[in-house]
């Protein structure tokens, strides 16, 4: 399997607090990737800079053997897109409105063929009836499940994941893992998803926490 | 010396916010190009629209009080000076294009979007940037600026020559309501109209619609400018709006009196 995503020798602080020093990870095409973090480690600065909207300090992000910042705005929404743990939505849309933003800014693709992928996709999530709500309608675990279908939308090669099982009934919880394992096995697509203590992880190819700054298999 | 570091830093930010106006300016010209994408174009509409409405539509009603209310003042206090004049509607139709069409119109039109539609701009674009909506945008891969300023950029200037030239009927009606109550005999509409319309000149019409499009465009370009300045900390949305405010009254007023003292010298 050759890697979808690469971290070299990152480092990251904010102010004199360094987050990540000398951290390396690699992440293979059609993999699934557990993060554990634990509070205030860096897990969503991990994220976020896989999803090369944060600059380290020093180090560099690879997305294939390209720099991410040789990538254009257009390559990086192809190639990798993150589910925020709170927020995340805009809240002068619908969430509907709010998946389909990204698709009609980056395709050429017919209001109609957009708005039916994403009933097709909140159907089989069973987020259906969230999609004529505003955001300030939604309960923080509804806000971060409407983030994953803008994510399930877009479908990008690496999926983002921020602690969203956080909050999740058990019930929930295994219905939507199993769905999204399902579907991300189907799409041939790559996850890295950050979990805290109490969270599942069985569905998981490699597990790695955070230690000393940097990631660790465990 | 503390008088004087004040004085200099003062200097330089409202330097720095001028020369940052002027960059955004340049940045929705060049991020307009991606208007030719029919997609892109069709969700700047919706916001375009959304924005248009807001600060031009939702507007004409306080517009139309203060129209109506500067109308009966300004023919009030006229009739009472020049009333018994023999030409009094030429009078009155020079006095009002003096003192209306050039100068109070854009300034009150101004000054409505100021206090009801930029406001309120900043206030959401602040609140966008403390709930971190805008660090979503960029994560989907889209400028905010192209969802935020082009709609404000292109709907403020047009709301402001529309509220201007609304301004202007509907001031020129009330006051040609009041001289019919006042008049023995009955003043034509059409001829009073008529006579106020005479006297603006090409000249006049384009300063005032470079009024309202200059004042427009820079009034907008400060909400967005204060409305992204915003920080996480409580109070900083109001101190953002009231900065906003702040400069967009000496913008406006700068822009109005440099047309009128250059083109009317």
């Amino acid at each position: 399997m050759s890697a979808l995503l690469c971290l070299e020798d990152i480092k990251l602080c904010f102010n004199r607090n360094v987050v990540f020093e000398k951290l390396n990870f690699t992440l293979a095409e059609n993999s699934i990737v557990v993060i554990e973090t634990g509070v205030l480690d860096g897990g969503t600065s991990l994220l976020k800079i896989c999803n090369a909207t944060l600059s380290p300090e020093q180090g560099k992000v690879y997305f294939g053997d390209r720099l991410s910042t040789q990538l254009s705005t257009n390559e990086l929404f192809q190639q990798v897109g993150m589910q925020f743990e709170s927020e995340g939505l805009l809240s002068m849309y619908t969430v509907l409105e709010n998946c389909k933003l990204p698709l009609s800014f980056h395709s050429h693709l017919s209001d109609d063929v957009i708005v039916e992928q994403i009933v097709i996709l909140a159907a089989k999530f069973g987020f259906t009836h969230l999609l004529d709500k505003y955001p300030y309608q939604l309960n923080d675990v509804q806000l971060r499940l409407a983030n994953l279908l803008r994510l399930l939308v877009i479908a990008p090669k690496v999926f983002l994941l921020d602690e969203i099982q956080a909050g999740m009934s058990g019930i929930l919880r295994n219905s939507i893992l199993s769905t999204l394992v399902e579907h991300l096995k189907e799409t041939q697509r790559s996850m890295i998803m950050t979990i805290t203590a109490g969270d599942v992880d069985s569905f998981t190819d490699t597990k790695y926490q955070i230690i000393d700054n940097r990631l660790v298999r465990s | 010396m503390d008088f004087l570091g004040k004085l200099g830093h003062i200097t330089v930010k409202h330097f720095s916010m001028l020369l940052d106006l002027v960059g955004l300016f340049a940045k929705s010209f060049i991020i307009s190009t991606s208007l030719f994408s029919k997609n892109k174009f069709s969700l700047f509409w919706q916001l375009f629209i959304r924005q248009l409405y807001n600060s031009g539509l939702k507007a004409a009603y306080v517009n139309t009080i203060i129209a109506i209310l500067v109308g009966i003042l300004m023919m009030s206090l006229t009739y009472s000076i020049l009333g018994e004049a023999g030409n009094f509607i030429d009078y009155y139709a020079k006095l009002f294009v003096l003192v209306i069409v050039r100068e109070i119109g854009p300034l009150i039109s101004g000054v409505i979007l100021i206090a009801r539609s930029a406001n309120a701009v900043t206030a959401e674009i602040g609140y966008l940037q403390q709930h971190q909506q805008l660090d979503v945008l960029q994560s989907l891969r889209i400028d905010p600026l192209y969802l935020l300023v082009l709609p404000v950029f292109y709907a403020f200037p047009l709301s402001l020559l529309l509220m201007f030239f609304y301004f202007d009927l509907v001031c020129l009606f009330s006051s040609w309501v009041i001289i019919s109550l006042q008049q023995p005999e009955i003043i034509n509409l059409n001829t009073f109209v008529l006579a106020v319309v005479e006297k603006i000149s090409l000249s006049e019409l384009i300063i005032s619609v470079s009024k309202a499009l200059i004042g427009g465009v820079f009034i907008g370009l400060a909400c967005i400018y204060f409305g992204m300045s915003v920080e996480m900390r409580f109070a900083s949305i109001s101190k953002s709006i009231s900065s906003s405010t702040t400069s967009q009254l000496i913008i406006l007023f700068t822009v109005n009196i440099l047309l009128s003292v250059v083109a009317y010298r």
